[in-house]
């Protein structure tokens, strides 16, 4: 359950940053016990008769950047608000470092981005995450600076004046963002933090993420969106109907659950179904999509030819071809069979 | 409580941003202050009334009662200072009925050739024509004239009888010797009879008038005093009973909920900011109803800084606010939606304020709906305010009607309290 660090060890700066803060220091032969940053065990939520999670465990013990990756309704939400205290489990515990998620002083150094806004629409950008800055007890002046400096990366400064109801999905969610932000917390918890973004904003923000982790923060966040999980996260939770049904970097989940490579190829007209059948009838998978095919293939040397050769039987046009490692959504696929982006 | 201060503040700036709530908690009462102020209370209600009587005088009569003494008359009579007719002399009967059809006077009297010598020596005849410039004018300047022309007539009446009287015992004592005589006792006793006798004929009954209406209904002030309190009352009733009833959904709609629990502020925290911004809401409310109230209609409210009771009524209507906000409170578990919330508590709210006694006075409800007025904790708050800012009572007068609400007030919240943490919790779930 805890875990131990000798004070010796090659961490003095999560010692650092979580002994000397916050946590109970046992000396026992000179060793320190640390709680983890995030554990959750055994977590089951029943809605009526239906079971959101289904025992479900996410441990977090140093600081990293975690993404819940899994399809609407997989449990994502249920399973963040549950860490956070906001609702109880069924069953199992939550402890964030080692302390109830309910404990204020614990609630003042996490950061909520919820999938759902959660603005007042008749404010404007300032009363919003001022109201924020004040509950969290960040004095006025600094939560001012704060807020400028957020919104000026985020590309909605000149909005703030603006009331909320004005306001487009996407900048909602970037003022969501910079009231997660807005105490700078050590635990930032993120439910879906980019949906409904544009390309541009997405990458502002990931940026915005990977500059946090890099002061030494912990992220926990949710996606759907699998480049999201790749790019940001150093783990990644693969959750579907209440399960966690994988885990691991992004590397070692592509290595263990992903075909060894995969062959994409960009076709003219779309595939003819007769072309498809043969090719599924040779190759582990196909995915299709307009004008794109993905075959899952072990031997790539092997199966370009054979591939090649298939389609152009069946006068199928190839623009282009190439060989690439499986992404995370190839992983996704083969473990519970469905995608997640159209 | 610095958390609870912050929520309230964002609370109530977002409340008077929202059309619909300025609409319910301003404009809604301010229309029915001066609605009632200058329809059902119009200015000169409570004062004697003065009424345009068109004349056209025909009478010849060369003798001190004529026609042109009736319009001196008319034109003197004089009701707590005020004259109450206010004559104007037509030549022509045409004329006069034309006025009254474009309503320009409210009555027309006509009087005939002869009416003097008439009305001394037989019966005079008088035609009285009742305009109507309103639905209520025609019965009240009918009633007026009535009044007037029937005392009138009884006290020339009670004036030819004495005449009558006079001339009898100046016959009697020409044919039977001087009746004054002293023995003769009998004589004197009869005519002492015949006299009063002769005025009854002329005044069998001498009814008088005298007005005996509750102290605090005595002026146009005080009416519109309590009618400034009661429209503090009604908006308190729907805006308490929709808020309470529906504050909970509306931020669990909007996904707000979620987010504030997300921070260090507390449930209780959460809950207090909500009823701190429900009586400062109120409390703006009760200002701007006051000042139409007062400086708009004239309406009868004291306040003297100095006197303690006063500033109990202030702290009555926080009393009033958290009352109706519980209540409203007590009912949320019974919504789905914030909007069947809202549209359940302002409907409640505005019921209870027509059968509270507390929109309409307790008198003009049946006996049926009484107990209501009587047993409602808001009732006795309002109550209290009322009599405290309108009617100037002391402490004697109001101590049961404080200590209720205050006991009642305690009850309420604790219960909506309870309530309100246990759907907060189901709310979280969700
Ligand atoms: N309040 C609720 N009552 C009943 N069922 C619920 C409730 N909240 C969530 N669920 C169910 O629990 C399951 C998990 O929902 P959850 O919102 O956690 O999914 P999610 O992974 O966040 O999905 P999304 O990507 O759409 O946000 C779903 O089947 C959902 O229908
Ligand atoms: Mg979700």
């Amino acid at each position: 359950m805890m875990k131990t660090f000798f004070c010796s060890t090659k961490h003095p700066f999560i010692i650092n940053i979580l002994i000397i803060k916050t946590i109970l220091t046992v000396p026992c032969r000179g060793a320190v016990v640390l709680p983890e940053i995030i554990e959750a065990r055994g977590i089951v939520k029943k809605y009526g008769g239906k079971y959101a999670l289904r025992g479900v465990d996410l441990v977090i013990e140093e600081p990293m950047t975690y993404a819940l990756l899994g399809p609407n309704g997989a449990g994502k939400t249920t399973l963040l608000t549950i860490i956070l205290g906001i609702a109880s489990p069924t069953s199992g515990t939550v402890r964030i470092m080692g302390r109830d998620p309910r404990d204020p002083g614990v609630r003042s150094r996490i950061g909520y981005v919820s999938q759902e806004y959660g603005l007042y629409e008749l404010l404007n950008g300032w009363e919003n995450a001022l109201l924020y800055a004040r509950l969290y007890g960040v004095p006025t002046g600094e939560a001012r600076e704060r807020i400028l400096k957020l919104a000026d990366k985020l590309g909605i400064k000149e909005a703030l004046k603006r009331r909320v109801s004005s306001y487009s999905g996407g900048m909602k969610e970037k003022l969501s963002l910079i009231i997660g932000f807005i105490h700078d917390p050590e635990i930032l918890v993120l439910d879906e933090p980019t949906t409904g973004m544009d390309p541009g904003s997405r990458r502002t923000v990931w940026e915005l993420i990977m500059e946090e982790k890099r002061k030494g923060k912990t992220i926990l966040l949710s996606t759907h969106y699998m480049e999201e999980a790749d790019t940001l996260a150093d783990r990644v939770g693969i959750i579907d109907s209440g399960k966690i049904i994988a885990e691991g970097s992004p590397e070692e989940l592509k290595t263990k659950y992903g075909p060894r490579s995969v062959i994409e190829v960009g076709v003219e007209d779309g595939v003819n179904p007769e072309a498809l059948k043969e090719l599924e009838s040779r190759v582990e998978k196909v995915l299709v999509s307009n004008d794109r095919l993905r075959v899952y293939v072990e031997d790539p040397d092997e199966y370009v030819p054979i591939v090649t050769n298939i389609l152009y039987r069946y006068g199928v046009r190839i623009r282009r071809l190439i060989v690439e490692k499986p992404t995370l959504e190839d992983v996704l696929l083969r473990l519970t069979g469905r995608r997640l982006e159209g | 409580m610095k958390r609870s201060l912050a929520l309230m503040v964002s609370e109530v700036k977002y409340t008077f941003r929202d059309k619909m709530i300025i609409f319910w908690l301003i404009a809604w009462p301010v229309f029915w202050v001066l609605m009632s102020a200058f329809i059902f209370v119009p200015p000169g209600a409570g004062q004697p009334i003065t009424l345009d009587v068109g004349v056209l005088n025909l009478d010849d009569s060369n003798i001190t009662l004529n026609g042109s003494l009736l319009v001196r008359i008319l034109s003197m009579v004089v009701y707590n200072g005020t004259k109450i007719f206010n004559i104007h002399n037509y030549t022509s009967r045409q004329a006069l009925i034309d006025d009254l059809r474009k309503g320009r006077i409210d009555a027309g009297i006509i009087i005939p050739r002869g009416f003097g010598r008439n009305a001394t020596m037989s019966v005079a005849k008088l035609e009285v024509l009742i305009g109507a410039r309103s639905l209520y004018s025609a019965s009240i300047t009918s009633g007026v004239l009535k009044g007037f022309i029937g005392e009138f007539s009884r006290r020339i009446g009670v004036r030819r009888t004495l005449t009558l009287y006079n001339y009898t015992v100046y016959y009697i004592s020409r044919f039977s010797g001087n009746y004054t005589n002293t023995t003769n006792s009998n004589m004197t006793g009869f005519l002492r009879f015949y006299k009063e006798y002769m005025i009854g004929i002329a005044v069998p009954i001498n009814a008088s008038f005298k007005d005996v209406r509750p102290p605090g209904l005595e002026t146009r002030e005080t009416i519109l005093g309590w009618i400034t309190i009661g429209a503090i009352g009604m908006v308190a009733l729907y805006t308490g009973l929709a808020y309470g009833a529906s504050i909970l959904a509306s931020e669990k709609e909007a996904g707000v909920l979620k987010r504030l629990i997300a921070t260090p502020l507390r449930e209780e925290e959460y809950l207090a900011a909500h009823s701190l911004a429900m009586m400062v809401e109120l409390g703006v409310a009760s200002i701007v109803i006051i000042i139409t109230g007062v400086y708009g209609t004239g309406a009868r409210i004291i306040f003297d800084p100095l006197n303690p009771l006063h500033w109990l009524a202030a702290g009555l209507l926080l009393v009033a606010a958290l009352q109706t906000f519980s209540i409203g409170a007590i009912m949320a578990p019974l919504a789905k939606t914030s909007k069947s919330a809202t549209g359940m508590g302002t409907s409640i709210g505005l019921i209870l304020a027509f059968l509270a006694g507390i929109w309409f006075p307790e008198s003009m409800l049946p006996p049926s709906l009484r107990p209501l007025a009587e047993y409602f904790p808001v009732t006795w708050t309002i109550k209290a305010i009322r009599q405290i800012l309108v009617y100037d009572a002391g402490w004697n007068d109001i101590s049961w009607l404080v200590i209720g609400s205050t006991v009642s007030l305690i009850a309420l919240y604790v219960a909506a309290w309870f309530i309100l943490l246990k759907l907060l919790k189901k709310y979280l779930e969700g």
